[in-house]
C-alpha cells in the first residue's frame, strides 16, 4: 500500500507492507529511485539511502516484532527542501539506540553492521518507544536539488 | 544467485553474476562458500564486478564465509570491487581483513 503527496517540490509519503525479503529489496530500490528522482545529480546519496533503508527495514524483519508473528511494517519518506526524512515504524519490544550504537561491530562478526551503517550514511538518527509503535526517525542532507 | 566457476588457476575463482548481495540472496551466497569449503576448494576468488549493491547481511555472509575458509587453512580474495560496494567494504573496515585484488 503506498499514500503521498507532493506540494511545492517537496513530498511525504508512506508505504505499508506485510515484510518478506523481496518486498525489502522492492521498497528500499523504490526510494533510491525516488533519492534519484529528487536529487539526480547525487547517486550516491541515492545509494546511500537505498542501504539505510534496507538495513532499517531488515532490523524490523529481523529483530522488531519479536514473538509476535510479522505483522506490516510502515515507513515514510519526506522530503523539505533539502532534507531527506525517514520514519520507519515498529510494534516489537524496541531497543535502546545509544547502548546499540555504543557497540561497534567487530571488524570478524557476521551481523550487527545494521545501525553502524545507518548512523554513518545519514546525518541523524533517532530512536523512540511508543505505547503502541515505535518509530526510527532518521535524515540526511542531500545536495544536488532539482530546482523548484 | 547466480554464481559462476571461471576457473581454478591457484584457486577456486568464482564470478558472482547477480547485481545484488543482500537479504535476498546473502544466505544463499555463504551456503554456496561453505558448501565449496568443505569440499575441500578453500582458496577461493571471489569476482564482484557485476554487484552493483551489498547490504549488512551481503557483508556478514562474505565475513562468515571467510572465518570458514581461513579455519580451514584457506582464504577468500576478492576483486572487481565497483565503486559503492568498496565503500560499504571501507567503511565497515571489511577492507582491512579481505585481500582485496
Amino acid at each position: 500500500m503506498l499514500s503521498g503527496q507532493e506540494k511545492d517540490g517537496d513530498f511525504e509519503i508512506e508505504f505499508s507492507f506485510y515484510p518478506s525479503p523481496v518486498d525489502i529489496r522492492k521498497f528500499a530500490k523504490i526510494a533510491r529511485n525516488i533519492v534519484e528522482l529528487y536529487w539526480p545529480e547525487n547517486e550516491k546519496a541515492g545509494f546511500e539511502v537505498e542501504v539505510c533503508i534496507m538495513e532499517a527495514l531488515t532490523n524490523v524483519f529481523l529483530h522488531a516484532q519479536n514473538d509476535k508473528p510479522v505483522s506490516e511494517i510502515s515507513f515514510r519518506l519526506e522530503k523539505q527542501l533539502n532534507k531527506l526524512i525517514v520514519r520507519v515504524f515498529d510494534d516489537g519490544r524496541g531497543f535502546v539506540l545509544a547502548e546499540q550504537l555504543a557497540k561497534k561491530p567487530d571488524v570478524f562478526q557476521s551481523s550487527g553492521r545494521g545501525l553502524f551503517l545507518m548512523d554513518s550514511f545519514m546525518d541523524s538518527i533517532k530512536y523512540t518507544t511508543g505505547k503502541n509503535r515505535n518509530e526510527l526517525l532518521i535524515e540526511k542532507l542531500i545536495l544536488g536539488s532539482k530546482s523548484v | 544467485m547466480n554464481i559462476q566457476l571461471v576457473g581454478k588457476n591457484g584457486g577456486t575463482v568464482l564470478l558472482i553474476k547477480d547485481k545484488r548481495i543482500d537479504i535476498q540472496n546473502a544466505v544463499e551466497l555463504r551456503e554456496e562458500l561453505l558448501k565449496l569449503i568443505r569440499d575441500g576448494q578453500n582458496k577461493i576468488l571471489l569476482d564482484l564486478q557485476k554487484v552493483r549493491f551489498i547490504d549488512s547481511s551481503g557483508l556478514g555472509a562474505l565475513v562468515y564465509s571467510l572465518r570458514e575458509a581461513r579455519r580451514a587453512k584457506g582464504t577468500i580474495r576478492i576483486s572487481g570491487l565497483t565503486e559503492h560496494v568498496a565503500s560499504m567494504f571501507s567503511i565497515t573496515r571489511l577492507n582491512k581483513i579481505f585481500d582485496i585484488i
